[in-house]
């Protein structure tokens, strides 16, 4: 008779401990990230992340202005490649915009294309000249195999341009409105020769 | 009498034999005709179009429409056009009302040379806003005078 209780109670503790024994784990212990994964994708896709400047931005503005300039009478109607340089793009939006970028995916595929030269640029100015005194005035080169001073070509033409926004946003939306513009001047007459406009309309609803 | 009777009988049993081939006869004739024509239905479909052999589609983009494709070329450059409009989504089953088109899609020409060969890296994918019933022309430039043929591409990416 007095052995049944004795169970009872004992069955009880052991239920009682057995649900008390694992306790929550708290999160300052130990912090498990969650798991990453990487994988490549398609750089050309269309990127809508945020609706600042892009990877699409940039290749469409870079698209849009190249063929037009390859199609201007400026370019086609020239006896050789026009040799051309770059200028600069001007940031007039409120973003950190490497405009840099842009002109030097404009210049790779008008290079590519094969309808203009390219001289360098006023920033790759100094390392051509330190090359140039590398290779005359070191001292340690043959004559008849050196590139001499005096000798570079001047760019015809020289690519200018400015890109700005419009931004306009309430509670529920925000706008953006992106203009790209694209100048080719003529250095020797300051002409312009040639110009393109890009407009890109972006928008973020809630 | 009865030779006559016997004629009479032999006679009706003859008639009665032709009309039966000729029923049947018929019948198959019809049966022929009738087989040989649905036959003729069900044979290959008609061969695609120019438009539809210069288009290729990822996704669903059935809504999308080629509408007109021309080239020109333009100071020693091959400038495409593509007409395109988007029809919707089918409207709904119940009530008949038309849906908008919430899909997103994106386009891209892909230039060729004579050969058929690929002139130039991919260009990127543009998005193509075109709201249900709208109708836009896309113009793409050739981006070396190389380019003697194009392709159109299209995605919905959304």
């Amino acid at each position: 008779m007095k052995t049944y209780p004795k169970i009872c109670l004992t069955t009880f503790a052991v239920l009682v401990t057995g649900c008390a024994s694992s306790p929550p784990p708290q999160q300052s212990q130990i912090y498990i990230p969650p798991p990453t994964i990487v994988k490549y994708g398609d750089s050309q896709s269309i990127e809508t992340v945020t609706a600042d400047f892009g990877s699409t931005d940039l290749q469409t503005i870079t698209e849009t202005m190249v063929r037009s300039m390859l199609q201007s009478k400026t370019i086609q109607n020239s006896k050789s490649a026009p040799t051309v340089t770059l200028a600069e793009v001007k940031n007039q939006t409120g973003e950190s915009i490497n405009t840099r970028m842009i002109t030097e995916k404009v210049r790779t595929q008008l290079l590519k294309s094969g309808q203009v030269r390219f001289a360098v640029s006023s920033n790759e100015m100094q390392s051509q000249v330190d090359e140039l005194k590398r290779q005359n005035q070191s001292g340690m080169y043959r004559n008849d195999g050196i590139s001499k001073t005096g000798m570079m070509e001047g760019a015809k033409y020289r690519i200018t341009g400015t890109i700005s926004t419009i931004v306009k946003q309430n509670r529920d939306m925000k706008d953006v409105f992106y203009n790209f513009t694209l100048n080719l001047v003529n250095n020797q007459t300051g002409l312009i020769e040639w110009a393109e406009e890009k407009e890109i309309r972006k928008t973020v609803t809630r | 009498m009865k030779e006559q009777n016997v004629q009479v009988d032999d006679s009706l049993g003859v008639q009665s034999l032709m009309k039966l081939f000729l029923l049947k006869a018929t019948t198959l004739v019809i049966v022929s005709a009738v087989l040989s024509t649905l036959s003729g239905c069900t044979t290959a479909p008609p061969p695609p179009s120019e438009k539809q052999l210069m288009t290729t589609r990822m996704g669903d983009t059935s809504a999308v429409e080629v509408i007109d494709m021309r080239s020109v070329m333009r100071n020693n450059i091959l400038t495409a056009q593509v007409t395109v409009k988007n029809w919707g989504p089918p409207p709904n089953p119940k009530t008949g009302e038309k849906q908008p088109d919430s899909k997103l899609y994106g386009y891209r020409f892909k230039w060729l040379n004579a050969g058929g060969m690929v002139v130039f890296t991919d260009e990127a994918w543009k998005p193509l806003t075109l709201t249900r019933d709208q109708s836009a022309d896309l113009v793409g430039v050739a981006p070396t005078p190389d380019a003697t043929a194009f392709r159109f591409e299209i995605n919905q990416y959304k």
